[in-house]
């Protein structure tokens, strides 16, 4: 079963998504380690990990990440940055969660600790 | 009627603003407010042209002064795309109305463009979470941008949010 899980910074996503998943912090992938993610049950800070990795394929790295607990920052909801660099980033960060919301099970939005299920049921 | 779509960058708002207008009319003009400066605006329109493709839309382009646009035939549909820019460009270009009057002279013009079809479907963009440490002008744009959004989904006879490329229904859902 593939998770998605979005939200502003500091919602309480990762909380949440380990109540709901009986996760612990040893499931999480650390995304600094480029491999780890293929190892783990989940992975918080998908954004992040687009960043440091410089993901540039969205289909292709969303299909990796099937079956797992995802959580990422929704940081397209912010003033268009002037850097390319930066506006790279959040274009590719958006279309990998176009792309993962597309096959996953379920989808929810979490803002201030109140989950919005947008996909699926839980 | 009209319906506005909103959304950050890059969460699908564009495909969900086609699919909806192509539900209701059969002619229909794309109306880009994207100035065409630079390689990211440039990578942008090719990536909203190339999905326009097919789907049987003429395009025109208004940058400013949308209360005097006039398109170019009779459509029943009209998309407009993006109000964030129209916004940018009536602000910062040398050529624009200035922030003080800008609101009410894009809604006039909203208004206006409504009576010329059957269904006006407006894209517009969220970026209000963020709160980075701006410049007076750019804050002075998010709020008037704020503005815009507030009276648009007041006036407009359904209202959503893309999320990642999930349509979230704020009001008349059933015409989504």
């Amino acid at each position: 079963m593939t998770v998605l899980i979005v939200g502003g910074a500091y919602q309480g996503k990762k909380d949440f998504a380990k109540q709901l998943f009986e996760l612990n912090d040893n499931d999480f992938a650390d995304i600094n380690n480029f491999k780890d993610i293929y190892n783990k049950k989940a992975i918080n800070n998908l954004h992040k990990y687009i960043k440091i990795h410089n993901i540039y394929d969205a289909s292709e790295f969303a299909n990796l990440l099937k079956n797992k607990v995802i959580i990422c920052n929704e940081i397209g909801c912010g003033v268009v940055p002037v850097e390319k660099e930066l506006d790279d980033w959040r274009e590719i960060t958006g279309r990998v969660c176009c792309e993962i919301a597309r096959f996953a099970d379920i989808v929810i939005r979490v803002t201030a600790g109140i989950p919005q299920v947008i996909k699926g049921r839980i | 009627m009209k319906i506005v779509i909103t959304g950050g960058s890059a969460s699908g708002k564009s495909a969900y603003a086609e699919q909806i207008i192509c539900k209701y009319a059969t002619k229909k003009l794309y109306l880009a407010t994207m100035q065409p400066f630079g390689k990211a605006a440039q990578k942008r329109i090719e990536r909203h042209l190339s999905l326009r493709k097919g789907k049987g839309f003429d395009t025109q382009e208004c940058f400013i002064n949308l209360e005097h646009f006039t398109p170019q035939n009779q459509y029943d549909g009209i998309l407009l795309e993006c109000m964030s820019n129209l916004l940018a460009n009536e602000i910062f270009s040398p050529n624009g109305i200035g922030a003080d009057k800008a609101v009410e002279y894009i809604i006039n013009g909203i208004v206006r463009l409504e009576k010329q079809c059957k269904i006006l479907v407006i894209v517009t963009s969220e970026i209000f979470s963020d709160d980075e440490e701006y410049s007076e002008q750019t804050i002075k744009y998010c709020k008037l941008l704020g503005n815009i959004n507030q009276i648009l989904f007041k006036i407009s006879d359904a209202a959503a949010e893309s999320v990642c490329g999930i349509l979230i229904p704020y009001k008349g859902e059933n015409l989504l």
